[in-house]
């Protein structure tokens, strides 16, 4: 006897969960999809300083989507040819493949010069992201064991984006860029001992070579950026692994996280912050200009402009050449450019190798072996605060010191007298800055409810004619009410919602 | 509670008004840029001229002066022909106007002041040419404002156009020298041609988008985007301050070019993409990009997070 099939019994045959649901249960049973859930119930802290990461990560895919568009045009190539393009000043002019098909893919295509720009734009937001996310988790302490392989995960991606950025600022071939490559060559020849034969190595050749902006591009679009991705899966892996840290507060301990569960609060949260980062990515690129290379005209090892610096996340380095001392020794007949050396390659070792050594140097120091999931606040640790505001101060310096000609030139002062300032600021800012710091944390911390909101003095008239203040109870409206979290539920089925209606949930470690 | 809302209002307020000004901005920018058609070349007809009276077009007056000479590029002209009165005329009134305003300085007989007091000395005017003393007083620099700058500034002529030519006929009545001053025809150059020499000539001082920079020492390559036609070819011709005389190594046709170059595009540039910036690259693009992109997507966070 065969059953009667009807619309009602197909559906019954699915289940309770429909289609959807018996098509993730057949998934469920080949792959173990239903572990899934796990990542969907992570649980997000909400403070804001939380999502600095995600502006670095948001612009990251930004950069992927705009820089594939990009490569679509891009010709790598150092072949000389007649431009014969749109724009007038150019025509006519011997340029290479590569320059000639950065002006066409700004000027000839759809939408062309604004992916170049949203690209641009994004790389400089990147860094700038990754910086202030990598400040954030220094100055809270959340480097500490057992996060120090994360911190240097971190380190590592920002290393690398610099480079990638270096790299793609490169490839347009204008005159600006060329003397970037340039003073890459010099930096290249300037490493003790295997200098010349890595600098050959990399170019093919001698400076400028036919080969390296092909090189270039594959490592540029390529090579680092699947590092980068790996990297960052990695990065990301180890935060869900090791679950968030968080700031001490009611309800948060040691030993759970209190947040936002990923589905549905934080992931909507989330997506709208990505739309965000877009929207800004892109509204920069169509209001504000950068890097017009058609004023910059085609690299000609025998032109040059003035007054041209690199993208702000190199600009320590080039501050850094400008004002180091000419120094030089010959040894065993060989010359050493100090000049370049220490500045363009000890510096930056010293201070990428701090920041990967600081854990470690912490736990020395401190003799603190312990499992830390709550942060810091920045005052209660007054050296390491200061320690990061001081090597914050010195690259934030150099910074400035890449653009003493701009100075020099907006203030109508010698450039010479800017140069001394600024070698002197290097030696000067940044002990100032430590023991400012370090006064304020101490101060701060040890100032009773330095961090509360201040109340009124009342001052009252006695009697006598004296007047008294005194501090004022806080308001009603003032006082901060934390809503108290709701524990996850430890099993899927069990409904999620009873009891409180927040939001909030905490989660054992 | 009244914190938190006056944070939120700050914070888009700023949102706002910072997009409002870009794009306010950016309208005015893309306003005055338009593009440049293609011009042909001309190389190659007139000969070579450094600024000295050996091409084939020289006009002599009844004197056997020379009053002009040059090619289909540049015509040079003594400041009578430019004028239009005579050069005994252009001399009463280029002394009276010296003495007025100039011998201070360089003296009576213009041969200069050498270590007078404290400020330096004063260069002898005798044996520069026309070209030299028009391009310093019709560019305001002289009369120098103050005296112990290490470079005259730019600033609005305190002489017309025909008393500058006055004092200049004067002076090189002295000892008559070239070059004449310039009248160049921007119309028949050559934008790339120019774009290219000015890379290779000029850009290393005064940056590639004419910006100007300051220079060691006190001294600095002005700005090119308020400069004439003929203040381009006479400052290239002349070699004022410490900018190098180019009079061997560039030809008038060349000169043409990159006046051509500094006067149609540096000047107005055909410059799409957006709010400029001020001209100032990575500095005040990085700057942009931290404080507005970075900034304002913190501002985001602080806005969708939790501030407890």
């Amino acid at each position: 006897m065969t059953a009667l099939t009807t619309k009602r019994t197909k559906k019954a045959a699915y289940g309770p969960y429909g289609k959807l649901g018996h098509a993730l249960n057949e998934l469920d049973d080949r792959i173990g999809a239903a572990k899934a859930r796990n990542f969907l119930d992570k649980v997000f802290p909400d403070h804001w300083s939380f999502m600095l990461g995600e502006i670095a990560l948001y612009s990251f895919i930004i950069l992927l989507a705009t820089g594939v568009f990009l490569t679509l045009y891009y010709v790598p190539s150092m072949e000389h040819v007649t431009y014969n393009g749109s724009y007038a000043p150019l025509q006519g002019q011997r340029v290479t493949q590569a320059f000639a098909s950065s002006i066409d893919l700004s000027f000839s295509v759809r939408g062309g010069l604004l992916m170049r720009q949203m690209h641009h734009w994004a790389c400089d937001i990147f860094v700038g992201a990754i910086v202030v996310h990598m400040a954030r988790v220094f100055f809270t302490g959340a480097f500490r064991k057992p996060r120090e392989l994360n911190w240097s995960i971190g380190n590592t991606l920002l290393t690398l984006a610099i480079v990638n950025g270096f790299l793609g600022y490169s490839l347009p071939d204008d005159l600006v860029s060329g003397t970037g490559i340039r003073i890459a060559y010099s930096i290249l020849l300037a490493v003790p001992g295997v200098g010349s034969y890595l600098a050959f190595w990399i170019f093919g050749g001698n400076f400028p070579g036919t080969l390296i902006l092909s090189r270039f591009l594959i490592l540029h679009a390529l090579v680092i950026p699947g590092i980068i991705l790996a990297m960052v899966g990695a990065h990301l892996f180890l935060l869900v692994r090791q679950k968030h840290t968080q700031f001490p507060g009611p309800g948060r301990t040691e030993n759970n996280v209190v947040g936002s569960p990923m589905f549905p609060v934080f992931m909507g949260k989330t997506t709208g912050f990505l739309f965000l980062v877009a929207g800004v990515t892109t509204l920069l690129s169509a209001f504000a200009q950068i890097n017009p290379i058609w004023l910059f005209g085609p690299y000609d090892a025998a032109k040059i402009s003035y007054a041209v610096q690199p993208d702000f996340y190199m600009g320590f380095l080039d501050g850094a050449l400008r004002i180091w001392p000419s120094w030089e020794t010959r040894l065993f007949g060989h010359n050493i450019p100090w000049e370049v050396t220490i500045p363009a390659l000890i510096l930056p070792g010293i201070i990428f190798g701090l920041a990967y050594a600081w854990p470690a140097l912490e736990r020395k120091i401190t003799g603190d072996n312990e499992i830390h999931n709550l942060l810091d606040r920045p005052k209660d640790v007054p050296f390491r605060t200061a320690s990061g505001a001081a090597v914050l101060a010195l690259t934030v310096v150099l910074f400035i010191a890449s653009s003493t000609d701009v100075i020099a030139n907006f203030l109508h002062i010698s450039l010479n007298t800017i140069l001394v300032v600024m070698r002197v600021l290097t030696i000067i800012v940044p002990p100032i800055v430590f023991y400012v710091t370090l006064k304020i944390c101490q101060e701060l911390r040890d100032v009773e409810n330095s961090s509360r909101r201040k109340t009124p003095n009342m001052v009252s008239r006695t009697a006598e004619g004296e007047y008294v203040a005194v501090p004022a109870p806080h308001h009603e409206d003032d006082q901060h009410h934390e809503e108290s979290p709701i524990q996850v539920p430890s099993f899927i089925d069990e409904s999620s919602d009873d009891g409180g209606s927040s939001g909030t949930r905490t989660v054992d470690r | 509670m009244s914190l938190r809302f006056s944070l939120r209002r700050i914070a888009a307020l700023a949102v706002i008004g910072l997009l409002a000004l870009l794009s306010v901005l950016s309208t005015v920018a893309s306003a005055d840029s338009d593009t440049d058609p293609m011009l042909t070349s001309s190389m190659g007809s007139g000969q070579p001229n450094s600024g000295q009276p050996n091409s084939s077009i020289v006009t002599r007056d009844k004197n056997g002066n020379i009053v002009q000479y040059g090619n289909d590029a540049i015509l040079y002209k003594s400041p009578s022909q430019l004028t239009g009165k005579s050069a005994e005329q252009l001399r009463l009134l280029g002394e009276a106007l010296y003495m007025q305003n100039c011998a201070s300085c360089h003296g009576t007989k213009a041969d200069g002041v050498l270590d007078s007091g404290t400020t330096g000395s004063f260069p002898s005017l005798i044996g520069l040419g026309p070209a030299t003393i028009d391009f310093w007083i019709s560019t305001g620099r002289m009369p120098a404002a103050d005296t112990t700058l290490v470079q005259a500034n730019r600033k609005t002529p305190r002489l017309t156009r025909e008393q500058g030519l006055a004092i200049a006929e004067w002076v090189n009545s002295l000892s008559p020298a070239y070059p004449l001053v310039p009248e160049v025809n921007t119309t028949d150059g050559n934008s790339a041609e120019g774009f290219s020499l000015y890379a290779l000539n000029c850009a290393a001082c005064h940056t590639i988008t004419g910006g100007g920079n300051a220079l060691a020492y006190g001294t600095y390559a002005p700005s090119l985007h308020s400069a004439s036609a003929t203040e381009v070819v006479e400052a290239i011709r002349t070699g004022p301050g410490n900018m190098p005389n180019f009079s061997g190594s560039l030809s008038d046709e060349q000169v043409r070019d990159i006046t051509r170059y500094v006067t149609a595009n540096i000047q107005n540039p055909a410059n799409p993409g957006g709010l400029g910036l001020g001209g100032l690259g990575p500095v005040a693009e990085g700057f942009i990009g931290l404080a507005l992109g970075v900034g304002l997507l913190m501002l985001a966070a602080f806005w969708v997070g939790d501030r407890q």
